[in-house]
Parts: structure tokens; C-alpha cells; sequence
């Protein structure tokens, strides 16, 4: 077994499956109360800092000497920095940092892995085999070594780092791609969409990506939480976002530079990211809960 | 034997196209790599001189064919940087046991979580122990390692002063105080894979509870501890261990900011340092050790599965 058949825990869809309406695989989800809550907090938390301009909040970059390193106000609901500046601002300010670069990283690894997972579904044994190898490759080094072995050569900064990360994260989408490539290109209806006539592109938009549209859902919720915490990781140990600019990362760094002073600072920005982590696991596990119910394969049981 | 042949196979084969990759890293870097290295204040001259030491000026495949003869010497080269004239093969030699402590311990750490919670959940899914297990789960997978790091730092060294914040003594030195040094950083890098452990432990044992053959055991009258420790857990155990080699890798990547946040000299700080001032042959050094490290392991897993689970042979 190769590390990347290892690696897949995300469930083949079954054929049938393309027979259950759309709608009640929503409705399978929405019914799951802890994913959907999650779902919302997923939707929100990047809402608030996208809308972080028109919000009530203060300049996330006026320092106020008088409340530096301040605990929860009135005025300052989430406290102060080192240097006085408002908390909360900073928070969802460095959220659009985390969450954009966290989607950029995704993106690069979708626009990666999942055309190579098709061609390596529907191209033959032979491609098959050497994608699945380059693959492997790519696993065998630990993933956040890897991402700062990339930022090393490319040099520090947000835009290199997540473009690292993604290339990490191409593997699982190559290999859910291929699974539902390959799961269509056995089915009877394409050969006749194909003895009709329909070109490569048309099934590959009308058949291939719908059939591994789930998966493929799934596996984005868990990589935003992986990207998450590797933009996290590198800007903590500076190789990220570069200053005055703030992300979650280096608000934790920040906090660590005062930590024998003053042990409140850690908390928001903690609590930032370990909200998203939790929130894309949960909606992760209810997408897959939700296929795997309405494919009428096993329940995989309500994980809470 | 023949399904070790063939693993062994393909993990050289995985091996040789890290070896490309990690050959390629430095190629990778914008603008002249022999400049990069030899500094911003470098003449032309010492550019040229480090370019010909580098073998920069030579084809690309001769190139190539001594880097890989030279590793299989275990000659990874000389580091430009972080401390110039060491060769790669000692720094990393130095820094591999404080790592290697921090990923067995972690280890340890994971399976005596994953092991309790997770029989203790498959024993009745659904019901409340069951539920708080996975919630212990879900929260610990969703704090990452440096967060983590600092919450035992503030609670645990900081707060009541059972352990030291930072540094590690080598185990040779003393036991006791590798020990108090190792503890925390281990459970920081290990809890999120403790409780993927957990969820999978608890998946496969409830897989192999709905198993006749369990039913049996039961039937015939043996004991619960006997049953989940003699027949359950080895029917569950093909996944469980294939996630803890999974571990494997994504504990050497968190171990860069856990050994950073502890001060530990280890093969994390080693990177995090080579990353930092661009010392290339020690990045390429790294990831190939680190690599090798990781096929080893998975090959090692697939082998022990193999045994445990000689059904499963594909």
C-alpha cells in the first residue's frame, strides 16, 4: 500500500449515489446541528473580518499608551498589546491575513492536485503509477518541513509560504480527484457520452467533478485548517507575514515575547485559530457523515 | 516475502525522486544560488570561487550523479551558513537525538491517550464516554502545537514549576533531567496526533466489535479485558498503526516551532536556522534525512502490518 492510499480516508462514493438529489445530501447536513453550528462559525468569523472596515472597531494599528498590555474593557473588549493597541481590531484584521492566505493555499493545491488526479484517473496504468510515485515523494517529507524548505529557497513572505503550503496539500487533492475520476470512467454512461460525441472537457465538467464533488468538499474544510495552522506556524517563527502587517501567527509570536508579563495575551488570537481548526474538522466530518448516509453505504455513527 | 520485496521496491523508488527534489531545492532559489551563498558583500571573485567549491559550474546531470554518490557515502556536504565548515552529516548527527526523544516520547504519549479513550469509546458508541471522547478529541486536534506550547509553558513551567520552560539535557547526561525536560515539549507535539490516534483506534474498534468472530470470543466465555486485548485489538490494529507511522512525519514537522518555543537544538532548529540564512546544503540535508527517516518508518509499519494481518496481503 502506498503512503497516499493510506493517507485518503475520504470515502469512495458509491455510483448510486449519483441518483440521490442534491438537496438531501444539504438537508443530511443541515440536519447535523454541531456541523451546520459549525458551518455558521465558519461562515461568520471570515464575514466579520472581511467586514472589519465597516465594523465598530477601533484602528487596529493606533497604540494607546495608556492601556497597554490591557485585559478585557468596556473599551477594549479583547484587551491591549505590548504597544496598546486594540486587540479586537488586530484580531479580525489579522484573520483577512490568515483566512486569505489559508484560501490561496487551497487554491494552489486544488488548482494543482485535481487536474493531475483526473489525468492520472482516466490516462492509463503507466501515468497512473508515476503520478502516484511523484506523489508519494512529495508525502514522504514531513509537510511543514517541507513548506519551510520551500519559503527557505524562495525567500520569506506570505504570497512564497502559501504557495508552499499548497504545493504540500496537492497530494490529497490528486488522490481524491483520482478515485472519483476513475470511479466515473468505469461507468457504462460515458462510454456513451463518448460514442456520442461529447468532448473530453464536457465530461469532465458534466461527470467527473460532480461525481468527486463531495470528497473534494470534504478535503477542502480539512486543508483551510491545515493551511491554517502552517500560515500560523510560519508567521509565528517570523517566515510568513512580515511587520507592521499582523496575521493570527504573529499575534501569537507577539504574545510569546511578553508571556512572563502578562499571560492574557495568548488567549485571543489561540482561541482565533483553534475556533477555525475545530469548525473545519466538524463541517469536514459532517460533509463526509452526509455522503456517506445518503450513498446508503454504513452510517459512519454521529461523531458528537 | 514477496509483498516486502515489493514494498522495499517502490520506497526506492520514492527514495530516488526525493533525492531529485531535494537536488533541485537550491535550483529553485531566484537568482544566482553561488551569490546567495557567498553573501551580499561577496566580490565577484569569491562568487566565482564559491561556485566552483559548490560544483555550480559544472553540468547539471554530472552534478546530480555526485550528489547522490556522495550520499550514498553519507556525505550530505558542508554547511555555507549556519556554521561554516561543518559538514551536514555531523550537525545533523548532533541534533537527531534531542528530536528522536521528542518523537518517541510524544509517541508514547499518544498511544497511552489514543489506547484508553479509544477502547473505552468503541465499547458503547453512542454513549456519553463516547462522546466526551470524541469532543477530548476534537478540541485537541483543533490546538496546534505552538499554541499548546505556551499554554503548558505558562501553566505547567511558568505557573506551578513542575517543569523547565526551555533547554534539554541528553540522556546520557541524566535520565531524570531529560526526562523533566522532554515531558512537556513531547505531550505539545504529540496531543493532535494522540487524538487522531484516538478517533482511529475507536473507528477500527468499533469495525471489529460487529465482527462474528468477536461474538464468538464472547460466546465462548472469555473475559472482556481478553477479548478487546487478544482479539479486538489485533483485528483493529492494521489501521491504528498505519495512522501512528503517519505520525511520524507530521511530528517532524511540528518539532520545528515546538524545539524553537523550548529552545531545543534539535533537528527543527536545525532547519528553522538553515531556512533562516538560506544555507541550502543544510535545508537539502535536512529534508533528505527527515525523508528517509519517514520511508523507513512507513516501511516498517507496512511490515509489521503485514504480519499482524497477513489476510489483508494485497
Amino acid at each position: 500500500m502506498s503512503i497516499a492510499e493510506r493517507v485518503d480516508q475520504t470515502p469512495t462514493v458509491p455510483p448510486d449515489e449519483m441518483a440521490v438529489p442534491r438537496t438531501s445530501r444539504v438537508r443530511l447536513f443541515v440536519e447535523q446541528r454541531v456541523a451546520f453550528a459549525a458551518l455558521v462559525v465558519l461562515v461568520a468569523l471570515p464575514l466579520a473580518c472581511v467586514l472589519a472596515g465597516v465594523l465598530p472597531v477601533q484602528d487596529p494599528n493606533l497604540q494607546v499608551p495608556t492601556v497597554r498590555l490591557g485585559h478585557p474593557t468596556t473599551d477594549n473588549w479583547l484587551g491591549a498589546d505590548n504597544l496598546g493597541r486594540d486587540n479586537l481590531a488586530r484580531l479580525l484584521y489579522g484573520g483577512r491575513v490568515t483566512l486569505l492566505a489559508a484560501v490561496q493555499a487551497v487554491g494552489v493545491a486544488v488548482i494543482l492536485g485535481v487536474p493531475l488526479g483526473v489525468l492520472a484517473g482516466l490516462a492509463g496504468r503507466w501515468v497512473d503509477a508515476v503520478l502516484r510515485t511523484c506523489m508519494d515523494a512529495l508525502m514522504s517529507i514531513p509537510p511543514l518541513l517541507l513548506a519551510f524548505a520551500i519559503v527557505g529557497v524562495l525567500g520569506p513572505g506570505l504570497t512564497n509560504a502559501m504557495l508552499a503550503v499548497g504545493i504540500v496539500m496537492t497530494p490529497r487533492f490528486q488522490r481524491v480527484a483520482r478515485s472519483g475520476a476513475r470511479q466515473v470512467a468505469r461507468e457504462t454512461y460515458i462510454e456513451a457520452s463518448r460514442a456520442a460525441g461529447c468532448s473530453p472537457w464536457r465530461l469532465l465538467w458534466r461527470h467527473v467533478l460532480p461525481n468527486a464533488s463531495g470528497p473534494l468538499l470534504v478535503q477542502i474544510s480539512f486543508s483551510i485548517g491545515f493551511a491554517v495552522t502552517a500560515e500560523a506556524s510560519l508567521s509565528f517563527l517570523g517566515l510568513g507575514v512580515q511587520a507592521p502587517q499582523a496575521s493570527w501567527g504573529s499575534m501569537v509570536r507577539e504574545s510569546f515575547n511578553v508571556i512572563r508579563r502578562d499571560s492574557w495575551q495568548i488567549v485571543p488570537p489561540s482561541v482565533a485559530i483553534a475556533a477555525t481548526l475545530l469548525a473545519t474538522s466538524l463541517v469536514g466530518d459532517g460533509i463526509r457523515d452526509a455522503i456517506n448516509r445518503s450513498g446508503g453505504g454504513r452510517s459512519a455513527g454521529a461523531r458528537l | 516475502m514477496r509483498f516486502i520485496v515489493q514494498r522495499l521496491f517502490s520506497a526506492c523508488g520514492t527514495l530516488f525522486l526525493v533525492s531529485i527534489a531535494a537536488f533541485t531545492l537550491p535550483e529553485l532559489a531566484r537568482g544566482d544560488a553561488a551569490a546567495i551563498i557567498a553573501g551580499d558583500d561577496a566580490t565577484p571573485d569569491v562568487v566565482e570561487r564559491v561556485r566552483h567549491n559548490l560544483g555550480l559550474d559544472r553540468p547539471l546531470f554530472s552534478r546530480f550523479f555526485g550528489f547522490i554518490a556522495d550520499v550514498g557515502r553519507g556525505d550530505l556536504g558542508v554547511s555555507i551558513r549556519v556554521k561554516p565548515g561543518a559538514t551536514v552529516t555531523s550537525m545533523i548527527a548532533d541534533a537527531l537525538p534531542a528530536t528522536a526523544s521528542m518523537l518517541v516520547v510524544g509517541l508514547l504519549f499518544a498511544c497511552l491517550m489514543a489506547l484508553p479513550l479509544g477502547v473505552a469509546a468503541a465499547l458503547r458508541p453512542g454513549s456519553v464516554i463516547d462522546r466526551m471522547v470524541s469532543v477530548f478529541a476534537a478540541l485537541s486536534q483543533a490546538v496546534p502545537p505552538f499554541v499548546l506550547a505556551l499554554v503548558l509553558i505558562l501553566w505547567l513551567s511558568l505557573g506551578r514549576g513542575w517543569f523547565p520552560a526551555v533547554g534539554y539535557v541528553p540522556l546520557t547526561d541524566d535520565v531524570t533531567q531529560w526526562a523533566s525536560h522532554i515531558v512537556l515539549p513531547a505531550l505539545a507535539l504529540a496531543a493532535a496526533a494522540g487524538a487522531e490516534l484516538t478517533r482511529q483506534t475507536r473507528g477500527a474498534l468499533v469495525d471489529v466489535f460487529e465482527q462474528d468472530y468477536i461474538r464468538t470470543a464472547i460466546a465462548k466465555g472469555l473475559s472482556k479485558p481478553v477479548v478487546i486485548g487478544r482479539h479486538a485489538l489485533k483485528g483493529a490494529s492494521s489501521p491504528i498503526i498505519t495512522v501512528l507511522g503517519l505520525q511520524v512525519a507530521r511530528l517532524i514537522g511540528g518539532s520545528i516551532v515546538v524545539e524553537r518555543i523550548f529552545g531545543i537544538a534539535g533537528l527543527g532548529s536545525l532547519a528553522f536556522d538553515a531556512v533562516l540564512k538560506r544555507d541550502f546544503v543544510l535545508i537539502r540535508g535536512v529534508v533528505l534525512v527527515t525523508a528517509v527517516l519517514v520511508i523507513v518508518v512507513n516501511l516498517i509499519v507496512d511490515v509489521v502490518d503485514d504480519r499482524l494481518n497477513p489476510k489483508a496481503r494485497a
